[in-house]
């Protein structure tokens, strides 16, 4: 007979933080159904540990048999790689730095998912993610950080749309990672104590993740030069995509003294570096495809606010000059070094989520004049 | 699993309690049956008594029984480019290695049926590398290989043919031996074997009734153990191995047998021998009503295969409108294990190659389940299987496939 207890469909990785989830919710009385997403062609996972690699489906199988759970592995590696792996390729071909994250949350864990379990009769997908959703006084779900600050994963879950926002249970934002692993040790789980399943996207081996797009997409990607703060040529390079804005590791350059990439020259296929940090510290960011939760503000307001333009990063004071096109412009009040585009930019107030876009440019305020 | 209702013997089939019994004992002999002290002989004891268990199933002498590690390979072992090229060098007086991919009347040339287990189907493709010409035939929409097509597909440089004797999803037997003994008149010089797994255990298998020169067969699907089977050969018959190194089976197929395993593949081979009629019989008395009672229900469902000869314990059902996957992993949550009509993982639904083989569209050759009874399976099942689909139904047709 159908159950009468409430179905939820719990993505299961194998790592520690999805295992606590499932079993907390069944310790809640929900009739919990493990999912583990396979996200690649087998053949694809090459050697690296990896959420969808063998050893992942493993973990997350045993996890399954520990609980007692039905356990399905779901097979979408089609819609990963049109909808995160592609648009992450597009940008790196646009010089921009993805995030395929945010992608992955809003497209697959809580799209392509949350389709799955209505199939199979559940209404809810649940995740390890250490993020707090509450309903508010006009019965929209919104988004507030986790308790534990640092895994706070807000940053990448602002592009959840309120349906995902309402079908969504994340347990975990009421505790700190050190609570995860006592709670998940005391119920006797093996992974308890391992390191974290690396999401997916960056089981890679040689290149990283970048060069695995490029190959994955038989791209090609301009080849330039890496230019020194003179303009003179240091060395060629083979792949605009393998550069960030304000990167100094593996820039194989030896100038004596630290040197950061300045600017990804689409065009010329040029890296520009310098060696004055300076040069990258940006107080102003122009925001694009904003999404705001709650009551959208009208082009004109200006909201005062605390932003992250990266993962892990300490909130920057800051006002958003709400735009037409759902643009944006931040102010920040303290200067960030190297806002790089296609990045989020996800825009706070206290623990309250107000929303987040992607980054097209990021500038210093005096620079702000040559553009209008 | 105890609640668990398991409608997928054609997957795999539990253990009989004899062949647990039978290699539980077997556990204590553990010499190595190519030994020439005592600890050997009596492990070769084990091996010759499931040798001449299995020859008794198949009506086959000892000698033409040739164990493996199960159906997939005793496939590879005949679908095998030494095989092949055995075969060929046979008929050709001069040499003609490597082969000329452009000239195909000099080439050999291997006929397979479209509906054929994927060890079969991979392995004969994978010739073509080679330079071997494969071609496969097609079914008709009740899942039948025709003679007139087999014998339009002939070439001069034919020196292979492999249809399977019951199709795994529909259960639909071939009606081999007419095919056969047409093949034999016209072209004695081919070579036929036969994919029996799903067959041998189900129906009565006789290699001499089939007229066939090599058959396989799989212990799991008789509720054997995995991992042993046996590649069947006429006297004589058998080309080349798959398998080379040490001199077991008669040098046929090198490696140190799964003694434990085997003991379990000659117990079971005997329990279906034995018990063939009886539990087909009642398997049969099953599936037809559990057949009537689902159509009663559900009058728009198509049984595939139905009015050809089938395996007693088979049904492939499709649903309009219902994904086969979608159907099966809500059963599963019911606690009731069905299998889909195809090969596939959860999300990713390919359409049965069965069904395409037989004709039918992409959609349709997705939207099956297949239910096969065995070992266990009683006639309370019936009412259990129906009430649940009843109660997921309205459901599942409420809301859009992926």
């Amino acid at each position: 007979m159908v159950s009468k207890r409430e179905r939820v469909v719990v993505g299961l990785s194998g790592g520690v933080d999805s295992t606590l989830c499932a079993s907390l919710l069944l310790e809640q009385g929900y009739e919990v159904i493990g999912v583990t997403l396979r996200l690649l062609p087998c053949e694809e996972t090459g050697e690296r540990r990896s959420c969808c690699g063998v050893d992942g489906v493993a973990q997350a199988r045993a996890v399954a048999g520990q609980l007692g759970i039905k356990h399905y592995v779901a097979d979408c590696h089609d819609a990963f790689t049109e909808k995160v792996l592609h648009s992450s390729w597009n940008a790196y071909a646009q010089a921009q730095t993805p995030n395929p994250c945010v992608l992955c949350n809003r497209h697959i864990k809580f799209g392509w998912l949350l389709d799955f379990a209505h199939q199979i009769g559940a209404t809810r997908v649940a995740t390890g993610h250490y993020a707090r959703i509450d309903p508010d006084m006009d019965g929209k779900h919104r988004l507030y950080r986790g308790v534990d600050q640092v895994k706070d994963q807000t940053y990448f879950l602002f592009a959840l749309n309120d349906v995902q926002l309402q079908a969504a249970m994340m347990p975990l934002g009421n505790l700190t990672k050190q609570d995860v692993r006592v709670m998940a040790e005391t119920r006797g789980f093996v992974n308890a104590k391992r390191s974290e399943s690396q999401d997916v996207c960056f089981a890679v081996d040689e290149g990283g993740f970048p060069e695995f797009m490029r190959r994955r997409f038989g791209a090609q990607s301009k080849t330039g030069q890496i230019l020194d703060p003179e303009g003179r040529l240091i060395r060629h390079h083979d792949g605009l995509h393998k550069f960030t804005l304000g990167q100094r590791k593996g820039l194989q350059v030896a100038l004596g003294k630290p040197a950061f990439v300045s600017k990804i020259d689409l065009e010329s296929g040029d890296v520009h570096l310098t060696t004055e940090k300076q040069d990258l510290m940006h107080d102003l960011v122009q925001v694009n495809q904003m999404i705001w939760h709650g009551t959208p503000p009208t082009p004109g307001d200006q909201i005062s606010c605390w932003v992250q333009t990266r993962y892990q990063q300490k909130p920057i004071p800051a006002i958003a000059m709400v735009e037409e096109n759902n643009q944006c412009t931040l102010s920040l009040q303290q200067k960030v070094f190297a806002v790089t585009p296609g990045q989020c930019a996800v825009l706070y107030q206290q623990d309250l989520v107000l929303g987040g876009g992607w980054i097209q440019t990021g500038m210093t305020e005096t620079n702000e004049s040559k553009l209008l | 699993m105890s609640g668990f209702l398991y409608l997928d013997h054609n997957a795999t089939t539990p253990l009989h309690p004899d062949v647990i019994q039978a290699m539980a004992a077997a556990n204590a002999v553990f010499g190595n049956p190519s030994s020439l002290h005592s600890a050997g002989q009596d492990a070769r004891r084990l091996l010759d008594r499931a040798r001449s268990q299995v020859a008794g199933l198949v009506k086959a002498r000892t000698d033409e029984v040739f164990f493996t590690s199960g159906g997939t390979e005793s496939n590879n072992t005949v679908l095998n480019l030494e095989w092949i090229r055995s075969l060929w060098n046979q008929r050709e007086a001069r040499s003609s290695w490597p082969l000329n991919f452009d000239q195909d009347d000099e080439r050999p040339h291997v006929l397979v049926s479209g509906i054929e287990h994927q060890s079969v189907l991979k392995a004969a493709q994978r010739l073509q590398h080679w330079g071997v010409h494969v071609e496969e035939i097609s079914a008709n929409s009740q899942g039948i290989i025709s003679s007139l097509d087999v014998q339009a597909a002939l070439r001069p440089t034919t020196v292979l043919m492999s249809i399977m004797l019951a199709n795994n999803d529909t259960g639909v037997i071939q009606p081999l031996p007419h095919l056969v003994s047409m093949l034999r008149k016209m072209r004695p010089d081919i070579y036929i074997h036969t994919d029996a797994v799903q067959a041998v255990g189900k129906i009565p298998v006789s290699l001499s009734t089939l007229g066939v020169d090599a058959l396989s067969l799989s212990a799991h699907k008789f509720n054997g153990p995995k991992g042993v089977g046996a590649l069947v050969v006429r006297k004589g018959r058998f080309h080349e191995s798959l398998l080379v190194g040490g001199k077991q089976e008669e040098k046929y197929r090198a490696g140190t047998e799964n003694v434990l395993g085997l003991v379990g593949l000659g117990t079971a081979a005997q329990i279906a021998q034995q018990q063939m009629d009886e539990r087909s019989g009642f398997l049969e008395e099953l599936r037809d009503a559990f057949q009537q009672e689902l159509l009663n229900l559900y009058p728009q469902l198509t049984i595939y295969g139905q009015g050809e000869a089938r395996v007693p314990n088979t049904m492939l059902i499709g649903f309009p409108d219902i994904q086969g996957m979608t159907l099966t992993l809500n059963l599963d949550l019911e606690d009731i294990g069905v299998s889909v009509g195809s090969a596939c993982s959860a999300g990713d639904l390919q359409p049965s190659h069965v069904l395409q083989a037989m004709g039918y569209d992409d959609q349709q050759a997705m939207n099956v389940i297949r239910i096969s009874l065995g070992l266990g399976n009683q006639k309370a099942d019936i009412p259990r299987f129906l009430k649940t689909l009843q109660n997921l139904l309205p459901r599942i047709t409420s809301k859009k496939g992926i």
